[in-house]
């Protein structure tokens, strides 16, 4: 008996360890593989900036669509960084349009690689399930749009961020 | 726990740690040296373009240098200037006026271009073949006029659609284009206090030893058909569709072939030599403490320095 009752209690201990193990496992695999799919996408948009001296209005749009079908449930927000050179760039540091030959230029490419939990509940809200046949709710539920406006608030802090410092490599003869 | 099952936890520890080092920079090498090739294809394609845009030749002739690029001392590792003179006449006198290099090359393909000749003319008084003028329908006379004409506008070769690429100034201009790549613009990536080299993804890229070993002219005569077929396998372009006759001297089309070497060495990027030397160095043995610096190593192709050059080619062509 005694040794039953303790095999149990092993195993009740061994089970939620061995699923922490496993999940670890698949993120850390699921991580690296995201990690060098964004490197590559990173390398890509640097030889761009290499060759222009700053990422053209084309290839900005070429990139952002192959970036919008590289978006999954563990990888999503794959954006260039705010400091990279484009032909309309907006944020802090950044120089927009070409610059001259030798020019320091940065390209770079964030995303965020969300962690799989074990037992992750989905978000419930009123349109998908809604409490029905009760008038007097003391939990207000939000609606799918709410919500999702509520994650689009919520900052994202990228996970994965590969910046280069690049100098352009075109020289622009009516540019000093 | 016994004893027993903790060196068990500790070997298996161990070679976990050892198995995932060895599988990190398989998969580093992998990735970097590829992307590290075509960065180096890539800076000495656009060496050959910024040397076609002759800079040299501005009006404000004092912003043709550009930044040196400094080290981890501080010191200046690459200079960034390119050209040999303090203005445009002496960098172009440098350049093809009394270049031996220039005069060679020009000595060859004189035969193949009546402006060359004229050229040739201008800056060296080589005497001009009247059957090469005669072929575009003017005398010599003439001809030496267009040459003097020639060298008083700086006119270059590449000016007049034939490839010439002078090797120092691509040489110095792929080395500064590489360099700063690679080293991400930090000045600690590029170590001038222990060697000189440029730390990029695991791998030490000595830029001393940065150099186009060889440029390569090649004249391929399209109306010929082995020379066509040769040009269309290394261009791509249906030479017999650019409209060209048979007495016009733009048939003769010079690609020129440029090779680099880049010594490397590979370093890593996980503390795997520590671990080995951990793992194997004893008291009286120096083969992990040399690992990587010494002639024992083989199989990865090391030279005597044990640095692995880095080999590769490229085109660069006009078709008038």
């Amino acid at each position: 008996m005694e040794d039953t009752v303790k095999f149990i209690f092993k195993t009740l201990i061994k089970v939620p360890i061995i699923i922490t193990v496993t999940y670890f496992l698949i993120n850390v695999f699921g991580f690296a593989a995201s990690y060098f799919k964004i490197q590559g996408l990173a390398y890509s948009a640097m030889q761009v900036g290499l060759v222009n001296n700053y990422i053209p209005t084309n290839e900005y749009d070429s990139l952002h669509s192959y970036m919008n079908s590289m978006e999954s449930y563990i990888l999503s927000d794959i954006d260039f960084t705010d400091n990279t050179q484009t032909a309309t760039g907006t944020g802090s540091g950044n120089r927009e349009g070409k610059v001259q030959y030798g020019n320091e230029i940065t390209v770079g490419i964030k995303a965020n690689y969300k962690w799989i939990m074990p037992l992750t509940v989905p978000e419930q809200t009123a349109d998908g399930n809604g409490v029905a046949g009760t008038t007097d709710r003391t939990v207000v539920w939000k609606s799918d749009s709410e919500l999702q406006a509520a994650l689009d608030d919520a900052e994202h802090d990228n996970n994965i961020e590969i910046s280069y410092t690049i100098p352009g490599l075109q020289y622009y003869p009516d540019l000093n | 726990m016994s004893p027993t099952k903790v060196l068990k936890v500790l070997i298996m520890t161990v070679v976990i740690m050892g198995v995932s080092f060895v599988f990190i920079e398989m998969m580093n090498v992998e990735n970097t040296s590829a992307r590290f090739r075509n960065t180096c294809v890539t800076a000495l394609n656009m060496s050959c373009n910024y040397f076609g845009q002759e800079t040299y030749k501005r009006s404000d002739f004092g912003t043709v240098d550009v930044e040196d690029i400094k080290g981890n001392t501080g010191e200046v590792a690459v200079s960034g200037r390119f050209y040999n003179g303090s203005n445009a006449d002496a960098v172009y006198n440098d350049l093809y006026g009394s270049s031996y290099e220039f005069k060679s090359w020009a000595n060859r393909f004189r035969s193949y271009y009546s402006n060359i000749a004229m050229l040739s003319w201008g800056l060296n008084r080589t005497e001009i073949n009247s059957d090469i003028v005669g072929r575009v329908g003017i005398d010599v006379a003439t001809a030496k006029s267009n040459g003097e004409h020639y060298v008083n506008a700086k006119m270059t070769p590449l000016n007049l659609g034939v490839p010439y690429l002078d090797k120092n100034s691509i040489e110095k201009i792929f080395k500064w284009q590489l360099v700063k790549i690679l080293s991400n613009g930090k000045e600690e990536n590029v170590v001038l206090d222990d060697g000189r080299y440029v730390k990029y993804n695991g791998f030490n890229v000595y830029f001393d030893t940065i150099a186009v070993r060889d440029i390569t002219y090649n004249v391929y005569d399209i109306k010929d058909t082995t020379q066509r077929r040769e040009f269309e396998k290394l261009t791509s372009i249906d030479a017999t569709k650019l409209g060209i006759g048979d007495n016009d001297e733009r048939r003769y089309i010079t690609i020129a072939s440029l090779s680099y070497s880049v010594d490397v060495t590979y370093t890593g990027v996980t503390p795997l030599r520590e671990f080995m030397k951990f793992i194997w160095d004893t008291p009286n043995s120096t083969d992990v403490e040399n690992m990587g610096e010494s002639q024992t190593m083989t199989g990865g192709g090391l030279t005597g320095d044990n640095s692995l050059p880095t080999l590769g080619n490229v085109l660069y062509y006009i078709v008038r």
